[in-house]
């Protein structure tokens, strides 16, 4: 029960990370807000700053609670995959797992790029950072939704 | 810390040792979920899984940490001549070589 109710929350704080990382990285390539009222303008036309600390606060607190039901998915999930013959899904999660880390030691540049030196001169490395970094949480929420669908906790 | 050159260095070193640790075993401790205790001894199978992820990040932050300190020595000119891209391309570096080692799990070998 208590499994079910972090995996809830950490799925649901995923959510919310995406939509906060999204609405950065479109906003960081569209460049300077445009007027109009079709979504596309609306979802781009964001304070893109005030996403950052949003982003790591909940970046970390998706991988805190994702380490700590890691070792149900290694119990119950994990080995019903491997009995079910199905290793892409395995190796899917491996690769999130990895992933996710890689997303956790870019943050401290993704952050300096956004709240310390948000000179024009680190515009590339600020959308390439914020592109790494939810490109890690799409491929995270992806493969957790399908994992959780093949065998949930 | 606002030396954008000592940050990089802690990201592309805590991912690349990260990656090292798993891919060659390193691993200073290990969980065992179902008696749910962290150790550094080798266990018997019976024990059940053991999990290393938890070791090779501890590992990954600090080198990752050693590093990014030992880049504070280096010239913040040096760092310039580098740009500011550098870090994102080398996670990116990182990621790709992780799904060409992982590729395994999806070409039925």
């Amino acid at each position: 029960m208590t499994i079910t109710v972090l995996l809830l929350i950490h799925g649901l704080m995923a959510m919310l990370l995406v939509g906060a990382i999204t609405h950065q990285l479109i906003a960081a390539w569209r460049g300077a807000p445009k007027p109009g009222a079709r979504f596309f303008n609306r979802l781009a036309n964001v304070s893109t700053t005030t996403y950052t600390n949003a982003v790591i606060i909940l970046y970390l607190c998706v991988v805190i609670g994702g380490g700590i039901i890691y070792p149900t998915y290694v119990i119950d999930v994990k080995a019903s995959l491997t009995d079910a013959q199905m290793l892409s899904a395995i190796g899917a999660f491996e690769m999130k797992e990895h992933a996710a880390v890689f997303g956790l030691a870019l943050l401290p540049t993704y952050r300096y790029f956004w709240s310390v030196d948000t000179s024009p001169a680190h515009a590339l490395a600020r959308k390439l950072n914020t592109t790494v970094v939810a490109a890690v949480v799409w491929w995270s929420l992806g493969v957790g939704h399908i994992l959780n669908n093949i065998k949930g906790l | 810390m606002r030396n954008p050159l000592a940050l990089g260095v802690f990201a592309v070193v805590f991912a690349g040792v990260y990656l090292a640790s798993f891919i060659n075993g390193w691993t200073a401790f290990r969980f065992y979920p179902l008696s749910n205790t962290f150790t550094t001894a080798d266990l018997p199978r019976t024990a059940g899984p053991a999990m290393g992820w938890y070791a090779w990040i501890v590992q990954g932050f600090l080198a990752g940490m050693v590093a990014s300190l030992l880049a504070l020595i280096i010239p913040t000119s040096w760092g310039k001549r580098l740009g500011s891209s550098w870090t994102a391309v080398g996670i990116i570096a990182v990621t790709a070589f992780m799904f060409y080692v992982e590729w395994h799990w999806f070409a039925g070998k």
